[in-house]
């Protein structure tokens, strides 16, 4: 009786051990889902606020500050760490994910994680950007009857129309998105530069962005700050 | 020091570009703001870091500034700084740059710009907010550091 459990007990633990790096592996399939619905949750939240004047980035964005500062740090490192603060935290839970991984299964070797550390550098560098294109894109097709309605209202037609497209401020910032019909090929040609759209005040300097969404339209952004 | 008062001419402008032009839209915009200068208990005026007189809305005052920030502080930590910032963000009511002659969201004054970083760091450290981090928070949110896009305040 005594053999047959011990016996028992040892397959049930070579099974367990066997079956640990399949959960682990299932595990990193999680993570690469999560970590993409993060970030796309992130790149969304900003993309939201941002347009319609919402202060829960603005909130986030202030706590990390407040939370950095407490830390003490020389300035330029608190500041470095204030502006990738997102990153950061995301990419340090991704290598303490990774490390612990490492020690269980003794291997670096995953498709899921290697996905999650390539959507984790894109996402940094340009990635952001591009789903904020994209969530502009999703937007102007979802709506396109309803503005090219409000462009043939108005005195431009059917050459051009300036939609404003949402606007958020902070102190002396200011961000001012457009949705501009050109049919006149002067913003393609760059004889209209982006940052020439929106209002300023006199001691404020703007920079300008344009990404063309279809043939006639294009999505503007003026981000102006005092000086 | 007595308190002063005077009225300022702001001008906001809206660049004519080619497009505008043929939409007919655009140009400057001029118009007046009434502003006062505050002084403390001893009589000195409010000044910014450079010395000079901070100029705020006739409307504004302090002492409801203070008592919206201690009303803050009783919230939760996790919601008191989107509840400040509710306030400070484009519009809000205690915008001060666009909160004036009775109006809210109005046309950007520039004159009063410092008074609204001046409300900000008043309704903060009512509300429990050390220096440093209004310091920190102020310069994160009005991009301090700005670049090309909006996209790029996100941290």
């Amino acid at each position: 009786m005594r053999a047959s459990l011990s016996t028992e007990k040892a397959s049930m633990s070579a099974t367990e051990a066997a079956s640990r790096p399949g959960e682990l592996i299932n595990s990193d399939r999680m993570l690469l889902a999560v970590l993409s619905v993060l970030l796309l949750s992130h790149a969304g939240l900003y993309y939201v606020c941002l347009r319609f004047n919402l202060p829960f980035a603005f909130a986030f964005a202030w706590s990390a500050a407040s939370f950095v500062l407490d830390l003490h740090l020389p300035e330029s490192i608190a500041s470095a760490i204030i502006e990738n603060f997102f990153m950061l935290v995301v990419g340090e839970s991704y290598a303490f994910i990774l490390t612990i991984r490492f020690i269980e299964l003794q291997t670096w070797k995953s498709p899921s994680l290697l996905s999650c550390a390539v959507l984790l550098v894109g996402y940094n560098f340009g990635g952001a950007d591009a789903l904020d294109y994209c969530f502009d894109q999703i937007r102007f097709q979802f709506n396109r009857p309803a503005y090219l309605a409000m462009a043939k209202s108005g005195e431009g037609w059917p050459d051009s129309a300036v939609i404003r497209w949402g606007e958020s401020g902070f102190l002396d910032t200011s961000i001012q998105y457009y949705l501009v019909m050109d049919r006149t090929g002067a913003l393609a040609r760059g004889e209209i530069k982006p940052e020439q759209f929106g209002w300023k005040a006199e001691h404020m300097k703007c920079n300008g962005l344009q990404s063309r969404l279809s043939n006639d339209f294009y999505s503007i952004t003026v981000s102006c700050v005092g000086t | 020091m007595a308190q002063e008062l005077r009225t300022f001419t702001q001008r906001v402008t809206d660049e004519k570009s080619r497009l505008d032009r043929i939409l007919n839209r655009g140009g400057t915009r001029v118009f007046n703001v009434q502003a006062k200068t505050l002084v403390d208990q001893f009589g000195n005026d409010i000044v910014d870091a450079n010395g000079d007189k901070i100029w705020f809305p006739v409307t504004f005052d302090p002492s409801a500034a203070i008592a919206f920030g201690k009303s803050l502080g009783r919230l939760p930590a996790s919601t008191k700084s989107a509840a400040m910032l509710l306030s400070f963000v484009r519009g809000g009511p205690w915008d001060l740059q666009r909160s004036y002659n009775g109006q809210s969201n109005a046309p950007f004054a520039e004159v009063f710009t410092r008074a609204a970083s001046y409300a900000l760091g008043l309704v903060g450290a009512a509300a429990g907010h050390s220096q440093t981090a209004l310091m920190a928070g102020g310069a994160a949110q009005s991009g301090s550091k700005p670049k090309d896009r909006g996209v790029e305040f996100r941290q």
